[in-house]
């Protein structure tokens, strides 16, 4: 049976192919639109996912949608009609958005990919993030927690998940209804801390590591525990009414004081070694922002005991946009409610469209498949030869023009270099790595969801703070107070990592402290507070990135490589040569490698 | 597109909205709703939304809903998410 899921119209549109239960392809739009977060409806990613399986959109038997429009349209219109009369404009948004396109996602379906409407159908939206994540876990049994901003009627849902006679069953034991809702609240602070809402939350997460926790009996009173693990929000510290961007009250501020104006740069440094100067407000921020994540955590804390209390189950899967915050993740596998943790690579909004898929098979079929693993390497791969050929022939002066603006350093002459084998080009990447240079890494199929794993990545070495912060200013264009994360074979995590390591380390979900002993090694990596958000790689999981790991390690000791997302602020992940080699030609990246093939500034 | 909308459209718009609580008294006005086109349904829209001190209440106590009647309504939805094709 061949499903093809889909998810739109919020943030992150996403498609996904499953073939007899198994995920054959994903990717996000924006992997192919360049815009970041695009909400579009996905008929690229779509059309790509049909391509990677030689399919035609007649050979699909359903097509699933990763909510229920219907149904969100109900709520939206009670929640602004419940707010009457001071929700006008937010109901022109909401009413404008639905009736123009949103409510009749089934015929832009039907007509974008030629399907008849009896092969689509929707799923609520927890249910997709819940069978996204139990589906593609490799527990043949487990509680399952979602935790996101809203999906129709719910923030927050608990579900019990079981394999059982070749299908599974993942029913709903729980939940807590909008407008209740971690995710939102999150966001809201997010915004007062002038960071962009549904993009930079986890500026938030990295910003609450230099603060301290002062504000969180304050933030107690704007989200409140409840009965059995529940909690409620107090709607009175909200403005949802749309009239401006900061959807809080003057009651809200009068907690915490004024917002941090959109941009204006905060001092704390994560590779300074001694704590930086910072006025009155910047350590507020850091306060509010500490606090919220405090109370988020306490917040999930609860819900995983009362998952455990209600289920049974002694495995926990997690997905929602709130299983994104790695520092709560890390929390709750240190509280050793569960005995492990799966975080799928894709927990957001994105990976609603595998999870409508996985649960429409299940629905239909009655089966699912066995654990297999899939992994987050189901985009699309490329031929780098025709992009490469072209960049050597240009001048630099030709692409002169495209370097970013501000960009100090003039572009100079490139080499480009094919190696005959995968080997080869892994030992001269290393050697570029261990002599402090900056590489892009883009092998393979791109990474489904937010993270690089090591087929889109930039790479230096970790133990390199000058490299770091060369990467930060003139690649990245990151905020000091953002901290990087490494990977590192899986073999000599136990060196460098401290506690329990959870499935969800292979994916960069969850946050562990570094060992005191081993923090020189990999400073570059390492946040204000100790902890990183690795990736754990082992040879099944990504046989070059882990050779790679491994050759590096035979010259510096560690096999452990700084990993950055391959893409300059504001940009998606690259996903074509074309892509990578924009951002080569338009920041310092010293070297670039195209599968076997090497793109490296003279003198790199 | 001012196409009317599918009959299986209406008949889930109008379970949608009866869950939400919006149906008590109405349900003829949503009948002939679902069967108007965009442009219509959007000016009925915002006559609902002129009106709507009257429905305040009524989504107010959607919104308010004790916990266990949601989980029921979510667990609707779950057994409908299974049901035939």
């Amino acid at each position: 049976m061949k499903v093809l899921g889909l998810s739109s119209h919020y943030h992150d549109a996403s498609a996904a192919l499953v073939v007899d239960g198994v995920p054959v392809a994903a990717a996000a739009e924006e992997r192919f639109t360049r815009q970041k977060h695009d909400p579009v409806f996905p008929e690229r990613s779509a059309r790509f996912c049909l391509e990677q399986a030689g399919l035609r959109a007649e050979d699909l038997d359903l097509v699933a949608y990763h909510e229920e429009p219907e149904v969100k349209f109900a709520r939206s219109l009670a929640a602004t009609l419940s707010r009457w009369p001071s929700s006008g404009s937010t109901f022109v948004r909401a009413m404008t958005e639905a009736v123009s396109s949103g409510l009749w996602v089934r015929r832009s379906i039907s007509a974008a990919l030629e399907v008849p409407p009896s092969k689509i159908v929707c799923v609520p939206h927890h249910l997709s993030h819940a069978a996204h994540a139990f589906l593609t876990s490799p527990f043949e049994d487990a509680a399952v927690l979602t935790v996101d901003a809203v999906g129709e009627w719910t923030s927050t849902g608990v579900f019990d998940a079981r394999r059982q006679g070749g299908g599974a069953a993942i029913e709903p034991v729980g939940l807590v209804a909008f407008p209740h809702s971690l995710g939102l609240v999150y966001s809201a602070f997010t915004a007062f801390l002038g960071f962009e809402v549904n993009d930079a939350e986890c500026s938030t997460m990295a910003l609450a590591a230099f603060g301290e926790p002062r504000y969180a009996d304050a933030v107690r009173r704007v989200v409140r525990p409840g009965r059995d693990g529940a909690f409620e929000v107090d709607p009175s510290y909200f403005d949802l009414s749309g009239r401006d961007d900061l959807p809080v009250t003057g009651r809200f501020l009068e907690l915490f004081g004024a917002p941090r104006p959109f941009k204006r740069p905060l001092p704390f440094d994560c590779l300074a070694d001694a704590p930086v100067a910072a006025d009155a407000d910047d350590r507020r921020w850091a306060d509010v922002a500490a606090s919220v994540q405090a109370v988020l955590e306490e917040r999930v804390l609860a819900l995983a005991e009362a998952a455990r209390r209600r289920t049974g189950r002694r495995r926990l899967c997690l997905a929602g946009g709130v299983a994104q915050n790695c520092v709560a993740n890390g929390r709750l596998a240190d509280a050793g409610i569960f005995e492990d943790i799966y975080v799928p690579p894709d927990p957001g909004d994105g990976g609603g469209a595998m999870g409508a898929a996985l649960h429409a098979h299940l629905a239909a079929s009655g089966s699912c498949a066995p654990i297999s693993g899939s992994g987050p390497y189901l985009g699309k791969a490329y031929d780098e030869a025709p992009a490469a050929a072209m960049f050597e022939r240009l001048d630099p002066q030709a692409w002169q023009k495209y370097r970013r603006a501000g960009a100090s350093t003039p572009a100079r002459r490139v080499r480009v270099r094919r190696f005959a084998d995968d080997a080869s080009a892994v030992e001269a990447a290393a050697d570029l790595l261990a002599s402090g240079r900056l590489i892009g890494w883009a092998q393979g199929r791109f990474e489904n969801g937010p993270r690089a794993l090591g087929n889109r990545s930039i790479l230096c070495d970790p133990g390199n703070v000058a490299a770091a912060r060369r990467l930060s200013a003139a690649v990245k264009q990151r905020a000091s107070f953002r901290p990087y994360a490494f990977a590192i074979a899986d073999d000599e995590a136990g060196l460098a990592l401290e506690g329990s390591l959870p499935r969800a380390t292979r994916w960069m979900q969850i946050s562990r402290r570094v060992r005191m002993d081993m923090r020189a090694r990999v400073r570059a990596a390492v946040h204000a507070d100790g902890s990183t958000r690795p990736q754990i790689c082992g040879p099944a999981d990504n046989p070059l990135f882990h050779s790679l790991l491994k050759s590096f390690g035979r010259r510096k000791g560690l096999s452990a490589l700084l990993n950055t997302s391959f893409n300059e602020k504001g940009m998606p992940i690259s996903s074509s040569p074309d892509d990578a080699l924009l951002v080569f030609a338009r920041t310092d990246l010293d070297a670039l490698f195209l599968g076997r093939t090497l793109v490296a500034r003279e003198g790199s | 597109m001012l196409e009317p909308l599918a009959g299986g459209d209406a008949g889930r718009l109008r379970w949608a909205l009866a869950k939400a609580g919006l149906l008590r008294g109405w349900r003829s006005y949503v009948k002939t709703m679902s069967r108007l086109g965009e442009l219509p349904l959007m000016l009925l829209l915002y006559a609902l939304y002129a009106l709507a001190g009257s429905l305040r209440g009524a989504c107010r106590r959607r919104l308010e809903a004790p916990p266990e009647e949601q989980l029921e309504i979510f667990r609707e939805q779950w057994r409908r998410s299974l049901g035939p094709r």
